[in-house]
């Protein structure tokens, strides 16, 4: 069934995620901080066209947090998508917002330090001629 | 009618014309085909009262593809302290809101009309911070499914269904126009 719970959960970055999102970081994201009112954000691009994916990408260095946003282009009925504040130091996540068929999820928060912004997504029974277009977006105090 | 009569009905035309034209921007931009929400989401073409108002904690910029249109906001319900709204982005989508009853945080989730119309709109925020979690489905007129057919789930409106963080059971609807959807519950990020 699309959309069972099969798959391995995205607790925390796998070093083959974090070399996922270094690697697509090398291979030239544009990494922009223009201001949005008081706040400035990070947004990230990733575009994928597997059959299965799960990818995490740690899109901040550390630093005080407010929320974030991310949007996934494709809508699918098991496309899991989260947006989080976690701990610098351990990776534990202090808010995450999720959706589970693609759009967009956003959530803000009062402002907590020693803080990295993450996304994470994944997906099942997507053709290959579905390219995913994910774009993370990191809010700082 | 009065010269100050006339200045006063103008100006009350001129605030409702306003007001539809935002709407209306809202529900056409980006090529989103918005008539499902006609028949799938009644709430909006309410009037919207004092209540349906976005909280002052909501930075509507932040959230959904663009910002969030508040004249577009609507309250669906409140449950386990957190208050819950239907809104429009500016692409159209629609949207979940939530609010916490302190103010910790202000979430939402959104998709475009037609995703909607076939199956609702879900959003889950784990919040350790302060200890909680949950997980809400806005769900399309006529789909919300009979009491004893929720599971973990539990009717907070006629368009809102949540569940605790805990919950892995699937949430089935009946929409009108699409049939049976079976809707998983959101694993943690």
């Amino acid at each position: 069934m699309p959309g069972s719970r099969s798959y391995p959960r995205l607790t925390h970055p796998r070093p083959w995620g974090r070399a996922a999102a270094f690697a697509a970081l090398a291979a030239g994201l544009t990494l922009a901080t223009p201001a949005i009112a008081a706040q400035a954000h990070t947004t990230s691009t990733y575009a994928y066209s597997t059959l299965r994916a799960e990818n995490v990408g740690v899109l901040s260095s550390t630093g005080t947090h407010v929320g974030g946003t991310g949007f996934v282009s494709a809508t699918h009925p098991s496309i899991y998508f989260h947006i989080a504040t976690v701990n610098a130091t351990n990776g534990a996540i202090l808010f995450s917002a999720s959706t589970n068929r693609g759009g967009t999820a956003s959530f803000t928060h009062g402002a907590q330090s020693n803080t990295k912004s993450r996304c994470s997504w994944s997906w099942e029974g997507l053709g290959s001629a579905s390219p995913l277009r994910v774009t993370c977006t990191r809010y700082i105090a | 009618m009065s010269r100050r009569m006339r200045i006063a009905a103008g100006a009350g035309v001129t605030l409702a014309v306003a007001g539809l034209l935002t709407l209306g921007g809202a529900l056409g931009a980006q090529g989103d085909d918005p008539a499902p929400l006609r028949d799938t989401l009644g709430v909006l073409a309410q009037a919207q009262v004092a209540g349906d108002r976005l909280p002052a904690a909501v930075p509507l910029a932040l959230h959904g593809q663009g910002g969030l249109v508040a004249a577009t906001a609507r309250s669906v319900g409140s449950a386990d302290g957190i208050r819950y709204w239907t809104a429009l982005d500016l692409r159209g989508q629609v949207c979940v809101v939530a609010v916490s009853a302190g103010g910790g945080y202000t979430a939402s989730s959104c998709v475009p009309a037609t995703v909607f119309a076939a199956g609702g709109v879900a959003l889950r925020v784990d919040d350790a911070v302060h200890g909680t979690g949950w997980q809400a489905v806005l769900v399309p007129d006529g789909s919300l499914p009979a009491s004893t057919k929720l599971g973990g789930w539990r009717s907070a409106s006629a368009n809102l269904v949540v569940a605790g963080p805990d919950v892995v059971a699937p949430l089935t609807l009946t929409v009108p126009g699409s049939g049976t959807v079976e809707l998983t519950a959101i694993p943690a990020g």
